[in-house]
């Protein structure tokens, strides 16, 4: 769990034997090619580079151009299913991939690239043949003759078909000439100039330009127009007929071959990352050296896969800082089966840098349980809870992580739902069947009744139970943000940076606690801050404890007075520490030179401003869990006054609405929610920025490719 | 008409994907590394080049593949040049399209090369998008220089190129059309620049806000002028007339006090108590070659500059100015990969001659 330990690993090998490396790089389960700068490559990689990319850059013209889709979308998936198209390709050696794409692609995409010229061609032709017959049918109407305008003595006269939105500028290229266009088409125009005959040249040289073609009844037809009409017009139907079948054609060979296209795809992208990674093999001429990163615990198989040659290991302390490795060790997240979906909210803000605390169990954790707070619901939560389950249903890889959120968030939301006693806004024992269930007490009686009833009247929020959620939220808030400052105290010890833990981690929580605890005596006093250390009131400290467990912590019961003044003791001593410790350490040497007056404003200013009111407004934000909870249930109480209206339009009215509520709420919801993990959160003690582990492509862990699977004649 | 999408964020959100599409050095390294056009065309398909390059026909040069780049950065132009506020602005730093080619086409013209030989260095593409192809096309057309330079009246480069005609006639430097189409341009965006301004009160001009890129621009062309009128033997009226007001961090003034000095070095010398003493080369050998170098320092300093502007002036109305110039940047570099290939120079030199 958490984040693996990584160890260096460099393998030295004849020059000649780095097709076999390839070929056990490509069966090793997790390796991450790290290979230095360098303009030197090996030629045999450096060749299968460029062969391997121009099969790529082939196939994905060819998958642009026919506009077929590498990866099924969502709604596909949803409505369909998830096919696993992915084919299996056999490969004795390394040096197959090459030829298996050489000689089975080759055939594939030649034929695609060669029917789509042909399509190409045919269209052009249709182009010209559409544009000919619309100008001979114009020029029937008008009764020009063409032998006629190309004898006058002192004009010369150029008839011409062009493109449309050219024909503003042609006709301003000339000047001092009769010009006058006419639409065939869309696209196509016909344009006649004429100009004095001393500058006929110039018409030839303008057109030409444009890429305009002077309109002549082609050679081969009938110079009699309304022949030469019938006679296009039957090419022009047997073109669109050769167009038809041909399109016929490629839609047939695409459905035959789409897989293999996008297997072919997906191998010649393999290959050529794969090679692009290792082709810096350093400088020696008969050796070869492959650089990158495994993870530790599989150092005894990758030995037992590259047994042949020289490799030497340099395993990466976590924790070492010193250690030159340190900074380009890449992250491999390591996280149990059920809190990985949960990884791409850490990766919002980027992997964990090597030997940060990896968050992603804790958000496994608090992120549906805020999700749910915020979006309490019994109906709303089991319909979050089904779609995540239909979602997981459907297999595809790439919706499993949110089939996952969505579940386990509904699962809390249905939580949360039973505790304010609503379902899809009605009261929940009014919408449960078995009368059993339905009258159990707390379902009849919600342990906080959040929406107030009653005959007559809209439904409302009640006030003293949203209090009582606020206090949660904030609760929640205190937990959570103090879970961060204690994984920032770990990971600053764990990481060794003892001279920080001492002036900023430990100070930064010694502020937090005792502005906490000093906000619980300003709240104990109703706000009069006159009386904050005078009161001897009990501070309400346990008020959650008082709500539900009463009588749990009557023993532990404190002063206002005293609380304020330990509080204020802590926070001052904190900011204390804070604004002298990096002084003391420039003048004892463990810090760099820089003006002692300066740092201490700045400390003073950043601990003061900064971290105190920023531990205030951090603390609020969390009321967001409240907030968007009664949201949700005013929204519900709209929704509800569907349930009014007559029944046959009640009822659709009523379910388009909670879908309404759903997509709007679930969205929001989430978003808020990734807002204090993200930016409340992780400001804490997260950094995130660690450099993802990029498994080899061409290995069996490579999640990247959908489409093809290598399978190795040899094991070993 | 302006679009209704003429705004800050959507361009500056545009310009930044767009800048997303900007080669990475190790695409550039792997460009340099390929053995013929072909294979650079590969590569090239695999980025944002893609569309530009797949229009080239098979038989590809280097003078082709640098017209698809071009063609690219044109395109991402004309379209940042609708949705950008300042957009005027941008308009006519699209202009320098046209003078790119109004270039080529007066030199070929005094050169007297045929109309063919012409079309292949004309891109033309860049002027369809903005449906500004008769300008060229007059010109191009035309049979001689002169006729060439008649095809132009009543456009935004006449006055300049009429002047550039009569100096050319007394002294045949070629270089003579460059400097007063550059003129024209610089004029046309500095009078554009001076008519920019807010409608709201209390808030910074858009003029004030696009003040780092066009000073830079107008500055270092009257120093660049002035040196290289110099180096020909202008005089001073000659010279007033090629600079361009209003001036920005280097004063008219120093510009003149630069005019009146008796040679290029001791011109170049007064400006190293301006902001331009980092450009200025160490040694002064060759006078040509001193120029260019400054020419050349001040384009390296460009590039440094605009790419700062994603980052210092992120969202602002001078990120989509940078990205056009940045491009420009990535364009001219791709041309001289492609040049050196196919004329066998060694990977290292192709490099050392890439701006970065």
């Amino acid at each position: 769990m958490g984040v693996s330990k990584i160890t260096k690993v460099s393998v030295i090998l004849p020059r000649s034997h780095v097709p076999n490396a390839m070929e056990q790089l490509s069966k090793f389960d997790y390796f991450h090619a790290a290979q230095p700068d360098s303009s030197t490559y090996d030629e045999l990689l450096a060749d299968y580079s460029k062969r391997s990319f121009k099969f790529y850059v082939r196939i994905s013209d060819i998958i642009k151009e026919l506009e077929l889709n590498l990866n099924p979308g969502v709604m596909d998936v949803l409505k369909s299913g998830y096919k696993d198209s992915s084919q299996t390709i056999d490969l004795e050696r390394w040096p197959d991939l090459m030829n298996k794409l050489e000689e089975n692609a080759s055939s594939i995409v030649d034929t695609f690239e060669n029917k789509l010229k042909e399509l190409h061609s045919l269209e052009d032709e249709i182009s010209t043949n559409e544009a000919n017959l619309e100008a001979i049918k114009l020029l029937s109407n008008y009764s020009i003759d063409l032998d006629k305008i190309t004898k006058y003595n002192l004009f010369s006269v150029n008839l011409s078909i062009c493109n449309t939105k050219d024909v503003p500028e042609i006709e301003r290229s000339f000047n001092n000439a009769i010009f006058t266009s006419s639409s065939l088409s869309s696209e196509k125009s016909l344009i006649l100039v004429a100009v004095q005959k001393s500058d006929s040249d110039n018409i030839d040289k303008v057109l030409r330009l444009y890429e305009s073609e002077t309109f002549s009844i082609p050679e081969d037809l009938p110079q009699n127009p309304t022949e030469a009409n019938n006679l296009i017009q039957k090419s022009l139907k047997e073109q669109l007929n050769n167009i038809q079948s041909l399109k016929s054609e490629i839609n047939s060979l695409c459905k035959q071959n789409e897989s293999d296209i996008f297997s072919y795809f997906e191998l010649s992208k393999t290959l050529y990352d794969s090679c692009e990674l290792i082709k810096r093999t350093g400088e020696l001429k008969y050796f070869a050296v492959i650089n990158g990163f495994i993870p530790t615990n599989l150092k005894s198989s990758f030995d037992n896969l590259f047994t042949s040659w020289i490799v030497i290991y340099e395993d990466v302390d976590k924790y070492d800082h010193h250690d030159s490795n340190h900074k380009d060790a890449p992250i491999l997240m390591n996280n149990l089966p059920i809190t990985k979906s949960f990884k791409s909210v850490t990766l919002n803000q980027g992997s964990p840098r090597y030997g940060e605390f990896d968050p992603t169990s804790l958000i496994a954790l608090s992120f549906p349980i805020f999700y749910g707070m915020m979006f309490g619901d019994v109906g709303h939560g089991l319909v979050l809870l089904l779609f995540g389950l239909f979602l997981l249903y459907r297999k595809a890889p790439f919706l499993k992580s949110w089939g996952q959120m969505f579940s386990i968030s509904g699962i809390v939301a249905i939580f949360f739902g039973v505790l304010i006693g609503e379902a899809f806004g009605i009261e929940l024992h009014k919408v449960i069947p078995i009368a059993s269930i339905a009258h159990l007490d707390f379902i009849e009686h919600p342990i906080i009744h959040f929406i107030h009833r009653s005959e007559g009247h809209l439904a409302s929020i009640e006030i003293s139970a949203l209090r009582t959620f606020l206090k949660i939220s904030v609760l929640m808030g205190i937990v959570h943000l103090t879970a961060g400052n204690l994984l920032s105290i770990y990971n600053t010890i764990k990481n060794r940076e003892y001279d920080e833990l001492a002036i900023e981690t430990i100070p930064v929580f010694v502020m937090f606690v005792g502005f906490v605890f000093l906000m619980f005596s300003f709240i104990g006093t109703e706000f009069k801050i006159d009386q904050l250390f005078t009161s001897q009131r009990e501070a309400p400290l346990f008020f959650i404890t008082e709500r539900f467990l009463p009588g749990l912590t009557t023993y532990l019961t404190i002063p206002i007075a005293t609380l304020s003044l330990y509080s204020t003791a802590a926070l001052l001593a904190g900011l204390f520490v804070m604004v002298i410790g990096k002084p003391i350490l420039i003048i004892t040497g463990r810090a760099p030179k820089e003006s002692i007056a300066m740092s201490m404003l700045v400390h003073l200013i950043d601990g003061g401003i900064e971290k105190i009111a920023g531990s205030l407004s951090n603390i609020l934000s969390y009321t967001r869990l409240a907030v968007l909870l009664t949201v949700h249930s005013s929204l519900l109480i709209v929704v509800n006054l569907a349930l009014d209206l007559p029944l046959f339009a009640a009822i659709p009215m009523f379910i388009l609405l909670n879908l309404i509520v759903i997509l709007l709420e679930g969205m929001i919801v989430y978003i808020q929610n990734l807002r204090l993990h993200l930016y409340e959160w992780f400001s804490k003690f997260y950094s995130g920025s660690g450099s993802e582990f990029k498994v080899f492509p061409g290995s069996p862990n490579n999640s990247t490719n959908s489409h093809v699977k290598l399978r190795w004649k040899h094991a070993n | 008409m302006r679009s209704i999408l003429d705004d800050v964020t959507y361009s500056a959100t545009k310009a930044y994907s767009y800048r997303g599409g900007i080669l990475d050095s190790q695409t550039i390294t792997s460009l340099t590394e390929s053995s013929d056009l072909d294979e650079l065309v590969t590569k090239l398909k695999a980025t944002a080049y893609a569309d530009s390059v797949s229009r080239i026909d098979d038989q590809y040069t280097a003078r082709k593949i640098e017209k698809a780049c071009y063609e690219h950065v044109s395109d991402i132009h004309s379209n940042l040049m609708k949705t950008s506020p300042g957009g005027e602005l941008i308009s006519k730093y699209y202009l320098k399209h046209i003078a790119r080619n109004l270039k080529v086409i007066l030199k070929s013209k005094a050169l007297g090369k045929s109309d063919t030989e012409l079309e292949d260095y004309v891109d033309l593409y860049t002027e369809e998008l903005v449906g500004r192809r008769d300008l060229l096309v007059k010109v191009m057309t035309a049979d001689t220089l002169e006729e060439a330079v008649d095809s132009l009246s009543g456009t935004e480069f006449s006055k300049d190129i009429n002047t550039a005609l009569k100096i050319y006639k007394e002294n045949p430097q070629m270089n003579i059309f460059d400097v007063y189409i550059d003129r024209a341009y610089h004029t046309q965006l500095v009078e554009t620049y001076s008519k920019l301004n807010s409608n709201l009160p209390f808030s910074e001009s858009i003029a004030v806000k696009l003040r780092p890129i066009i000073s830079h621009y107008i500055d270092s062309y009257n120093v660049v002028s002035v040196l290289r009128a110099k180096q020909w033997n202008f005089d001073l009226e000659q010279i007033k007339e090629i600079l361009i007001q209003p001036t920005f961090d280097i004063k008219y003034k120093k510009l003149l006090d630069m005019s009146l000095t008796d040679d290029v070095e001791t011109a170049m010398k007064m400006l190293e108590n301006t902001p331009y003493k980092k450009f200025l080369p160490t040694s002064f050998d060759n006078l040509a070659d001193s120029i260019s170098l400054l020419d050349s320092n001040i384009k390296k300093y460009e590039y440094d500059k605009f790419n700062k502007v994603f980052v210092w002036n992120a969202f602002t109305e001078l990120v989509t100015l940078a990205l056009i110039r940045v491009k420009e940047f990535e364009a001219s570099n791709i041309a001289t990969i492609a040049f050196g290939i196919a004329n066998n120079i060694e990977k290292k030199t192709i490099q050392e001659n890439l701006t970065s």
